[in-house]
């Protein structure tokens, strides 16, 4: 295992020059995190898109070349994507859903760049231990997942549902209306079990069913567009100047919360181990986990609290590694993306399996020591660019409005399928998000609701086509069972304190001010 | 009806205009869902009945304790300014015009012409801005969508309604040299 550990730090740093200056490997590394930046601050865009662009490119070049580039774009993605969610409330993608919670209100605040430095640090932090979960956990992990069947699959993200009620402040039962209209969006389409078609009203738009991109961005994106214009000023309603400062106390922000990056980076490398459950999933499972635990969350997280911005950032980036793991030592893609690596691993003639763990397992921590380097670049370029990136929020509303607007259609029909379909739920889904947020009703609970449809929808097909009502006497379904109790009886009791407001006394003071 | 019950009914009445949007959805749903066969409705009959069930439960729930005026949207993000429903509705009117222009332009005469169409007129009307800065801004933004979707994503654009248009509009920007 040593040697196979050395080996691959040879490849990184001791391979074939790139352009006579810097080893292959590493160089492609870098190259595909810098890719990986770009496209994952674009939203619509992403990590399966950019690396669906990059696929035919790496067919002519050498396997490991080939796979650091992947994984550096991988490894970046999660860092990009917050940009546009904490600025404009837009999602860059889903994994970037939880940050906009409270990395948009610390814009609004004038925090833009605190906020962003904070999820830069969490995201290298969470990435970095991510690989390490990775290393440490692939010889562990096989009989664990092995273990899992479809009713324990079923539970588990049931269990991630029983997070909304925590999510949705005092009033959990419109939290769990709102996931169940986003469950029942989900199964519009084809029934992937039967192929019956399930509220398509003979519409071919919808036989596929609801594309996602447009979904999302109408629901926040719009919604959040409209009332800065309403509100007629900039993102960050502050003088000029204020909003670009801040980075460095992100920084540290992050590294005095380190505990909570370790819990995130734990939650989102086991989570991503589970196939199919993705990065929205993960981040909301760690924003819900801080929450929970962390002093004074219930009464700080959604108006700006920078540890709402830690726990999923540390959490998305950290999934990588754990999505890894099925997909390099069983050859289960664990996301789109890794299916996608998984297509770059065997084309190059690598077969995913127990071989990755004995004879490739060089290969192995070439990809570890790539999605660490990544991170920690990718980090690096963003500090470094942050300052510009920041000075967005200080821009009027109204021109960036219609640029953003302009850009959330093309983004609407770019993620989802090229039809005027798109634009169709991206404006009606815009309504509906409007109402919601302006009545009350929590949005992101449908977006996970729908999210998890398709999952929980073959889960129970099969669960109960296989069992019968006999799987809910499973030793593990009992016992994820007792935890979705636990989580919404400590969610409700939770809610009904009295909010005691811990923000610190300047920040208070700064907001009344603006 | 007591003064305090009838303040108490009207101040959920948000709460009810949009929970009883959802029982509809959900109820329409549930009908539709009976003409499916056996197996293909498992789910979503599961789905549309906890949903019912809650929808009804938020009611009561919101008719005994209604909800306060700044009402808790959990942790979604709130809305940073003191108006309500209907005043928000009235202030938001000018960008809902013009968020439904472009959806109708796109309908009309396609993406590829609504959309540049779109940002000249916004940023005419809307944002008062110069000739030249408007130019300039409308031709970033195509050198940037054109550049980035046509040609490296390669994403066919929808065509308009209006027939020959959207041909008309690639014409163009080809022999624009776009």
């Amino acid at each position: 295992m040593i040697e196979a550990a050395i080996a691959a730090l040879a490849t990184i740093f001791g391979g074939p020059y790139l352009f006579g200056f810097m080893p292959e490997a590493l160089g492609f590394t870098l190259l595909g995190a810098l890719i990986g930046l770009v496209l994952g601050a674009a939203p619509g865009i992403g990590g399966v898109v950019g690396l669906a662009i990059v696929l035919p490119f790496t067919f002519t070049m050498d396997p490991q070349a080939a796979i650091c580039l992947a994984i550096g774009m991988l490894s970046t993605n999660n860092t990009g994507d917050t940009v546009p969610a904490i600025l404009f409330a837009i999602p860059g993608s889903n994994a970037a859903q939880a940050t906009i919670l409270d990395g948009h209100p610390m814009a609004k605040r004038g925090e833009a760049g605190r906020a962003l430095g904070a999820s830069y640090t969490a995201s290298a932090l969470g990435g970095v231990f991510g690989a390490l979960v990775l290393a440490l956990s692939i010889p562990i992990l096989q009989p664990v997942v092995l273990a899992f069947g479809s009713p324990e699959f079923f539970m588990l993200a049931m269990l991630g549902l029983s997070m909304l009620a925590v999510l949705s402040g005092r009033r959990p039962v419109r939290g769990l209306i709102v996931a169940f209209l986003g469950l029942f969006i989900g199964t519009i389409g084809a029934d992937p079990q039967t192929g019956i078609y399930r509220y398509a009203f003979g519409q071919p738009y919808l036989f596929e069913g609801i594309p996602l991109i447009p979904l999302a961005l109408g629901l926040f994106a719009l919604p959040e567009m409209v009332d800065l214009c309403i509100k007629g000023t900039s993102i960050a309603s502050i003088p000029k100047g204020s909003a670009l400062t801040g980075a460095m106390t992100g920084v540290k922000d992050a590294f005095r919360n380190w505990f909570l990056v370790i819990r995130s980076g734990i939650i989102g490398a086991l989570i991503g181990v589970v196939p199919g459950l993705g990065g929205s999933v993960v981040s909301w499972f760690a924003y819900g986990h801080a929450l929970q635990t962390e002093k004074g969350a219930r009464e700080t997280f959604g108006k700006g609290d920078v540890r709402g911005v830690i726990a999923p950032e540390s959490a998305n980036n950290s999934q990588e590694g754990g999505n890894l793991i099925p997909t390099l030592a069983f050859g289960i893609p664990a996301s789109a993306s890794m299916a996608l690596l998984l297509s770059i691993i065997l084309v190059h003639g690598i077969v995913p399996g127990p071989p990755m763990l004995t004879t490739q397992l060089s290969t192995t921590y070439t990809m570890i020591y790539a999605l660490a380097i990544g991170n920690v670049f990718g980090t690096i370029i963003c500090l470094m660019l942050g300052k510009q990136i920041a000075k967005l929020t200080t821009i009027p509303i109204r021109p960036l409005a219609g640029l953003v607007i302009a850009l959330v259609f093309l983004s609407a029909m770019v993620g989802g399928t090229r039809q005027f379909g798109d634009l169709a739920v991206l404006v009606a889904m815009g309504a509906v998000g409007w109402s919601m947020k302006r009545l009350g009703w929590p949005r992101p609970p449908l977006l996970l609701g729908f999210i998890v449809s398709p999952l929980i929808d073959r889960y129970f097909f099969i669960s109960v086509e296989r069992y019968g009502f006999e799987w809910l006497t499973h030793p593990l379904v009992l016992v994820i069972l007792v935890l979705i109790i636990l989580t919404i009886g400590f969610g409700i009791r939770g809610n009904r304190k009295p909010p005691q407001s811990i923000i610190p006394k300047e920040v208070v003071e700064r907001s009344a001010d603006v | 009806m007591s003064d305090g019950s009838s303040s108490r009914i009207m101040r959920a009445a948000p709460s009810w205009t949009l929970g009883l949007f959802f029982l509809a959805i959900f109820v329409a749903a549930l009908v539709v869902a009976f003409g499916f066969p056996q197996r293909a409705r498992l789910f979503p009959m599961f789905v549309i009945s906890v949903g019912i069930l809650l929808v009804l439960a938020e009611i009561v729930i919101a008719m005994i304790w209604p909800p306060a005026a700044d009402a808790d949207t959990g942790l979604d993000l709130k809305a940073d300014d003191d108006y309500g429903f209907a005043e928000a509705f009235r202030e938001g009117l000018p960008i809902f015009a013009w968020i439904g222009g472009l959806i109708v332009g796109i309908w009309l005469i396609g993406t590829t012409l609504a959309v540049p169409l779109w940002l000249v007129s916004y940023f005419t009307v809307m944002v008062g801005g110069s000739p030249l800065a408007t130019a300039a801004t409308v031709a970033g933004f195509l050198v940037l969508t054109v550049g980035l979707f046509d040609y490296l994503l390669q994403v066919p654009w929808p065509g308009g309604e209006i027939p020959g248009i959207h041909e008309w509009a690639q014409a163009l920007l080809q022999t624009l040299g776009i």
